[in-house]
């Protein structure tokens, strides 16, 4: 068999069942998900209407949606703060350090732990009269916190966990950063007498910043995504004080059979991902 | 180090600066590291005690035994978390088997071929990756309710297998390193295509192969989402799912339910204790990649 005849051969057999999957369960639903959008589908009978953008007015002058979104804003700030920790941890960690071992496998531990289980331990330490959390509180006199059932405060518990599950990951992807950078340009920026606030400025910084821009992807895109605690530990609630976009998308489907309008709500979601990162984009990196 | 301290006037002061700071990071390491393993320790403490002693005791305090695995067979037994260990293991096995064999063939196609489909192929997998996954569940869903998938092991395994790109990144990145040379020489030797990605990439592939089955392995396993929208059926109950049912009423017996909650975090640890090496490694590759 030649070459040639074999490159086709090779091409359709180890390439058919992968593109089928995407073509199935990516390239498919995306496109159906917009064509969704524009009809009342309840998920369950086979016919249905057009209902042209009545979905997305929807979706813009409900509400709850709105307290959602707000509730999102928590998260994405929430996720500025974990790379500001992660990046200091990721310097104290690239010198050198007794116990950096220890240390770096103890602050990413969260990530690898399966997120139910994180959660109903965090519903643990949370719980208002035998929580440790309290526990600690009332022993140094303070009053105990309803860390779950205080409306001002729920979203803020629930961010904390998404905050203490993921400083440890982004915090691997800044060392990686730090240890790519080849340590030789240092040494001759040190014979051209620069000091240590112009090394930052000039060769680690730019030399991260592929990186702060995909942690930066992940974490504010994450945290319009947030949804896994409130799903968990409080359903939305109490009062729809701590739902979010996602939350609010999930239960449109899974227990209102409201296919279309979720479909819209979707889009939305991405446009924003896209928005988001078109304002990091551009703000931050002055974009290339 | 001692001598040249005696001999630089200020030296001495700079040391102090030095021991100072020192001191400082390993202090905010260890309020960090504090955060994460101390709820842990709480944790284990609780799922040792006994009811009695959960409700006289103070949740700070150790057990009287560390030997007390009454709560872990009675959650074990009352969450039926053999079935879901099962499903949980059939699922991981073979999603990180799947991912393996698809990740590999394709990067090889779109490492060491030119072809027409192939910018195209690439843009798709971009999009994927930004594209939020779970919005497109609500389409997936009704595609899934098309194909009479929902509520069958099957609909997660193939969005397991279809929609994760990170390995295929990985693939790629450890691809590019091995040498176009390897195959050239075999092809003068007449080896066939698939010879030469069988026994020359494959074997070449396996640490990253390593790799991406204890990530990919760590990361279904982990997945609450899939499992809760396709496998919430009794007897299709993943540790995750089961886990989220055990709860139930269960949310006041604290002592039980810590036992339960370990149950389930023990694998992915484990997993973690010995194998950082390939996660940390498996993070890093899958991500930097542009």
């Amino acid at each position: 068999m030649s070459y040639k005849t074999q490159k086709k051969l090779l091409l359709i057999s180890f390439l058919l069942i992968p593109l089928l999957l995407m073509g199935l369960f990516f390239l498919f639903p995306f496109f159906r998900l917009f064509y969704m959008s524009f009809t009342d589908w309840d998920g369950i009978m086979p016919d249905y209407n057009f209902t042209g953008i009545d979905n997305y007015v929807e979706v813009f002058q409900t509400p709850d949606v709105w307290v959602a979104l707000r509730n999102n804003v928590i998260y994405i700030l929430n996720g500025v703060l974990q790379n500001i920790i992660a990046l200091l941890f990721a310097v104290l960690l690239t010198v050198k350090i007794r116990g950096r071992n220890f240390y770096k496998a103890s602050i990413f531990l969260p990530f690898i732990i399966n997120s139910a289980a994180i959660a109903f331990m965090f519903t643990f330490l949370f719980d208002f009269e035998r929580g440790p959390i309290n526990a600690v509180l009332t022993s140094l006199g303070v009053e105990p916190v309803g860390f779950l059932s205080n409306l001002k405060i729920v979203n803020f518990s629930l961010a904390g966990i998404s905050l203490w599950r993921y400083t440890g990951y982004t915090m691997i992807l800044y060392i990686a950063a730090f240890q790519s950078i080849n340590p030789e340009v240092y040494e001759s920026a040190m014979i051209d007498g620069a000091g240590t606030w112009q090394n930052f400025i000039y060769i680690t910084l730019p030399g991260i910043k592929t990186i702060v821009e995909l942690n930066l992807f992940l974490t504010l895109s994450g945290g319009l995504q947030a949804f896994v605690e409130p799903f968990i530990i409080t359903k939305g609630g109490p009062v729809n004080a701590s739902n979010t976009f996602v939350l609010y998308t999930i239960n449109a489907f899974t227990q209102f059979n409201r296919y279309g309008f979720a479909a819209a709500m979707a889009v939305v979601l991405l446009v924003l991902v896209l928005i988001l990162t078109a304002i990091q984009k551009k703000l931050i990196f002055k974009g290339d | 180090m001692n001598i040249a301290v005696n001999k630089i006037p200020g030296a001495a002061k700079k040391e102090l600066r030095y021991v100072i700071a020192d001191l400082l990071r390993h202090l905010i390491l260890l309020f960090w590291s504090f955060l994460v393993l101390y709820p842990l320790s709480i944790l284990v403490f609780t799922s040792f005690k006994t009811d009695e002693e959960y409700v006289d005791t103070s949740v700070f305090s150790l057990p009287k035994s560390f030997f007390n695995f009454n709560n872990y067979i009675k959650a074990f037994i009352e969450g039926d978390f053999l079935t879901a260990f099962k499903n949980s293991l059939i699922l991981v096995a073979v999603g990180a088997v799947g991912t393996v064999v698809i990740g590999s063939m394709v990067a090889y196609c779109m490492d060491r071929f030119d072809f027409k489909l192939k910018k195209y192929i690439k843009l798709v997998y971009t999009v994927a990756y930004i594209v939020p996954s779970v919005a497109l569940q609500v389409s997936i869903y009704a595609v899934m309710k098309g194909l009479e998938l929902t509520g069958t092991i099957y609909a997660p395994i193939l969005i397991y297998l279809s929609t994760d790109i990170v390995q295929l990144w990985i693939y790629l990145q450890f691809m590019e390193k091995i040498s176009v040379s390897l195959d050239e020489s075999a092809m003068i030797e007449g080896a066939s295509y698939f010879k030469i990605f069988r026994s020359i990439i494959l074997p070449l592939l396996a640490p990253a192969t390593a790799t991406i089955i204890i990530l990919k392995s760590v990361t279904i396993y982990n997945d609450m989402y899939t499992q809760y929208l396709y496998m919430s059926k009794l007897e299709l109950k993943t540790a995750t799912t089961a886990l989220m049912a055990f709860q139930g009423d269960r949310i006041n017996v604290q002592n039980l339910m810590s036992a339960a909650i370990l149950l389930v975090m023990i694998p992915t640890i484990a997993i973690f204790l010995f194998m950082q090496k390939y996660i940390f490694q498996g993070i890093t590759t899958g991500s930097v990649k542009e």
